[in-house]
């Protein structure tokens, strides 16, 4: 059931949108480095290209995730937001928008464009759509000290307070404690939006010194997808991005090994009705290692389906449980389950949690259990050929690894993944911290 | 069966009633993977009465939905299971006046549908099955009440109106949810999912007269009329201007609500309606970077045009670090659009913005789906969208404004508790 609600969703935390395919991926690199991805055809009636920069967590994450937040309101050539807004809302609503993520440690940086097909609308708008987002990307406002002072003091102060008003949303708020619990003193606590302390030391001089070290070398990706004509793309891009410095050569580094150690466990009281149990494990594999899919297909049986353990076993059976799910983070090496229950039986859902890992190491799920599973992920593979952001959202994580976009080959590979191999992707898990929030419990209650 | 061509994007939908009274319709995508197939029920938390012999009685708040949670019991097992076993994926909601049902295939499209149809119209319901399941659903409920859109929403409801029973949580509360049976549930189940008071709505690259003549076979009879929502009689003023929730927060909500004083559905009148609303509120407008500037509102920020049987809604809000001073922005930006009028030009620049949102529906099946069949239910026909937004006029959307007036309104604020 899902009421409607005024709120909109927070801000976007990936680049994600809309267009085509029924060409096939196309990867191009520029003589400077930056890497063009192409997802050319006609079954979709929307066009997007999305810029991603890649730089890393740390001191600068919010001055980093500033930028685009900041170049999204105005150019040197369309300063005023107001205008700039009419301009894209004339253009058929297309959408220009400004997003940070995180992919294990690095730091990703996007600006995305989407429109609907010239060859659907009563006039074309792709080539004025597109020169808006090269003039915001390219041509930003400055003034003496750097960015605009004022929209960098607006951007900072939006994002503040949504940081700020994070526990508004208990469920995202659990997983963020155990994040920071279970990462102290790595910049993988953070959010994609840095910290409350960064943003507050942050000004337009961090902003246009972020933005600098984005255009000096810093991997760039343009991703792009609809009624393309990749020649003409590729032009357009060595004009638009030609002159910029050569790309540094930084190729992705698995995350160093998380130290073992008694397990964390964290408890925090609020006036709140459900208790949230959130789980970190660490994985002991990443994402450049060839068991990468094995520990997918682990995770999935896990907990990503309504036919997976979690979800049969705290949910369906014990009633414990409204949700309880899990996730992965390859390029971290991070296996998380969360899950929304009734704090009164925190110790019964706990156990109950530890003891699917544990199934799925020992391999004590059915050969049902995982054709289920494997069935589910084949459909999902093969729908995300409908979704143009998704194929290049995967094609980027490919990439990074240095390797091809190859749909097919992991359907084959889905296809006779064997049980030894789900089961050996789960050896080296170890709980690492576990974060519990609830209601202080009367004496009795437990 | 008959075919719609929608010119603008080369695509066509098909429309049947079928004799059982079941309507089906199929939106054809080439090329598209996936299918996506959504069976809609004409029955919501707002229907809280069931006939009887003598009329009707109510019943608590919240069935529509348990029902909902429990249908997926079968005799053989889990009716999820089959969908799983079919590599589909699958999930069902429930709204204020619809009840739905979907899955998500990339093959086997066929026996998924099939399985889709036969499963909802054979409920097995126990007492056992029923405790169990109040277990999950309280959770659920619990967890809404920790989320303070979801309070703040609740709330605002509660204030515009006095008897209107959109006013219900759709879930109901820990006390209706547990006077719900085993025997009830069956009761409602036989009163309201009958094919002429129901939808599926198809979209994919599928063959439209194939997935009739599926729907045909699933639903072979007519079973007689479903019981007819009678709005209740609602006073046009609000019930309260002004409600205030406590709970855990970290960042207050502030948001106002407009009751419409006259309710109709019609579907030229809802989308000015919405336009106005964009105008006003809506991120590209002067009031809204003003409201930014001053950093009382963020992202989150918007408004949204609500209407259903018997009820209109405007509501404007989302979360501020000062409520107080965000309500006195907002009543003195309307002020100011109510004295100016608005820009023409701006209706024009929104007019086109509408017109692209609704072409890019058709790259996401599942919005498409949902805003099909959401307005299919309530007779109102999403494919009009595309001449109503060239036709509407700048006057229609000013005429709106007249919604927006302070003795109409409720104002709905959470905080965090001292």
């Amino acid at each position: 059931m899902n009421p409607p609600s005024p709120l909109h969703p927070r801000r976007a935390v990936a680049a994600s949108g809309a267009s085509l395919t029924t060409g096939s991926l196309l990867a191009h690199r520029l003589a400077n480095g930056i890497r063009l991805l192409i997802l050319p055809g006609l079954k979709f009636r929307r066009r997007s290209i999305t810029l991603t920069c890649r730089l890393r967590l740390g001191t600068e994450t919010a001055a980093q995730a500033l930028v685009p937040a900041v170049l999204v309101r105005g150019s040197s050539r369309v300063p005023e937001t107001l205008h700039l807004r009419a301009r894209l809302d004339d253009l058929y609503g297309a959408s220009l928008t400004g997003a940070a993520s995180k992919l294990g440690n690095a730091h990703l940086l996007h600006l995305r464009l989407g429109t609907v097909s010239d060859r659907v609308l009563p006039e074309p708008v792709w080539e004025s759509a597109l020169e808006l987002w090269a003039d915001v990307l390219r041509q930003p406002l400055l003034d003496q000290d750097g960015f605009h002072a004022g929209y960098v003091e607006e951007e900072r102060r939006s994002i503040s307070s949504e940081l700020a008003g994070i526990f508004n949303n208990k469920t995202e708020y659990a997983q963020i404690r155990m994040l920071e619990a279970m990462f102290q003193g790595d910049p993988y606590s953070q959010t994609a939006y840095g910290t409350v302390a960064q943003l507050e030391s942050t000004g337009p001089k961090e902003v246009a010194r972020a933005y600098a070290a984005l255009l000096a070398g810093a991997p760039i990706t343009i991703a792009t997808s609809g009624d393309v004509d990749p020649e003409q793309t590729v032009r357009q891009m060595e004009n638009l991005f030609g002159d910029l410095a050569l790309r540094a050569d930084d190729p992705y580094r698995p995350p160093a090994e998380m130290a073992t150690h008694a397990v964390r466990e964290v408890e925090e009281r609020q006036a709140v009705d459900q208790g949230k149990l959130v789980m970190g494990y660490r994985l002991g594999r990443h994402a450049a290692q060839p068991e990468r899919l094995a520990v997918r297909v682990a995770n999935a049986l896990l907990g990503r389906y309504p036919h997976s353990l979690l979800f049969r076993h705290v949910r369906e059976e014990a009633s414990l449980a409204y949700y309880a799910a899990s996730q992965v983070d390859l390029f971290k090496g991070l296996l998380v389950v969360h899950s929304g229950i009734d704090p009164r039986h925190r110790q019964g859902a706990q156990e109950i949690i530890e003891r699917q890992v544990e199934a799925i190491r020992e391999g004590t799920f059915s050969d049902e259990e995982l054709e289920l599973t494997r069935r589910a992920m084949q459909n999902e593979l093969a729908a995300q050929t409908d979704r143009p952001e998704a194929v290049l959202g995967h094609a980027y994580d490919m990439d990074l690894l240095g390797e091809p976009y190859a749909p097919e080959r992991e359907q084959a590979a889905l296809a006779e993944i064997s049980r030894q191999e789900v089961q050996a992707a789960f050896s080296r898990v170890q709980l690492d911290t576990v974060y519990f929030m609830s209601r202080p419990l009367a004496e009795g209650e437990l | 069966m008959i075919e719609q061509r929608l010119s603008g994007v080369g695509l066509s939908h098909f429309e049947s009633e079928l004799p059982s009274g079941l309507k089906v319709s199929t939106l054809v995508l080439p090329d598209f993977a996936k299918t996506y197939a959504l069976l809609g029920v004409r029955y919501g938390s707002m229907d809280t009465r069931v006939p009887t012999a003598q009329g009707s009685r109510p019943i608590p708040a919240g069935t529509a939905h348990f029902l909902e949670h429990r249908l997926f019991e079968s005799e053989d097992g889990n009716a999820m299971d089959r969908f799983a076993s079919l590599g589909a994926s699958y999930n069902a909601f429930t709204d204020y006046f619809q009840t739905a049902y979907l899955f998500s295939a990339t093959s086997e499209e066929e026996a998924c549908l099939d399985h889709l149809l036969t499963f909802v119209q054979r409920p097995h319901l126990t007492d056992a099955g029923v405790a169990k399941e109040r277990g999950i659903i309280v959770q659920e409920l619990r967890m809404y009440q920790d989320m303070p859109e979801h309070r703040s929403w609740q709330a605002l409801l509660e204030s515009l109106f006095h008897s209107h029973p959109v006013r219900q949580e759709i879930g109901g509360s820990e006390a209706s949810v547990a006077e719900i049976s085993a025997e009830l549930l069956l009761e409602c189940h036989s009163a309201f999912y009958r094919p002429s008071n129901m939808r599926l709505v198809v979209v994919g690259d599928v063959d439209p007269g194939a997935v009739v003549d599926q729907a045909a076979r699933a639903f072979p009879d007519a079973v007689g009329p479903a019981p007819r929502f009678e709005p209740p009689a609602e006073p046009t003023a609000v019930r309260q201007s002004r409600v205030e929730t406590d709970m855990a927060v970290s960042l207050p909500i502030l948001e106002v609500g407009f009751k419409d004083p006259e309710p109709v559905s019609d579907l030229r009148r809802d989308t000015a309606t919405s336009l106005m609303a964009e105008a006003l509120f809506g991120e590209s407008s002067d009031l809204y970077l003003e409201l930014y500037r001053q950093g009382l509102i963020s992202d989150g920020f918007g408004a949204q045009s609500f209407t259903g049987p018997g009820f209109g809604v405007v509501a404007v809000g989302g979360e501020t670090v000062d409520p107080e001073r965000l309500e006195e922005g907002l009543w003195q930006g309307i002020e100011r659009v109510v004295a100016n009028g608005l820009d023409p030009d701006r209706v024009e620049r929104l007019r086109r913005r509408e017109i692209g949102q609704f072409w890019g529906l058709f790259d996401r099946p599942e919005a498409l789906a949902h805003a099909w069949m959401g307005m299919a239910l309530q007779g109102q026909d999403l494919f009009q969208l595309p001449d109503l937004l060239q036709a509407i006029t700048a006057a229609e959307v000013t005429a709106r404004l007249a919604l927006l007036s302070s003795a109409q309104s409720a104002v709905s604020v959470v905080r965090h508790h001292p």
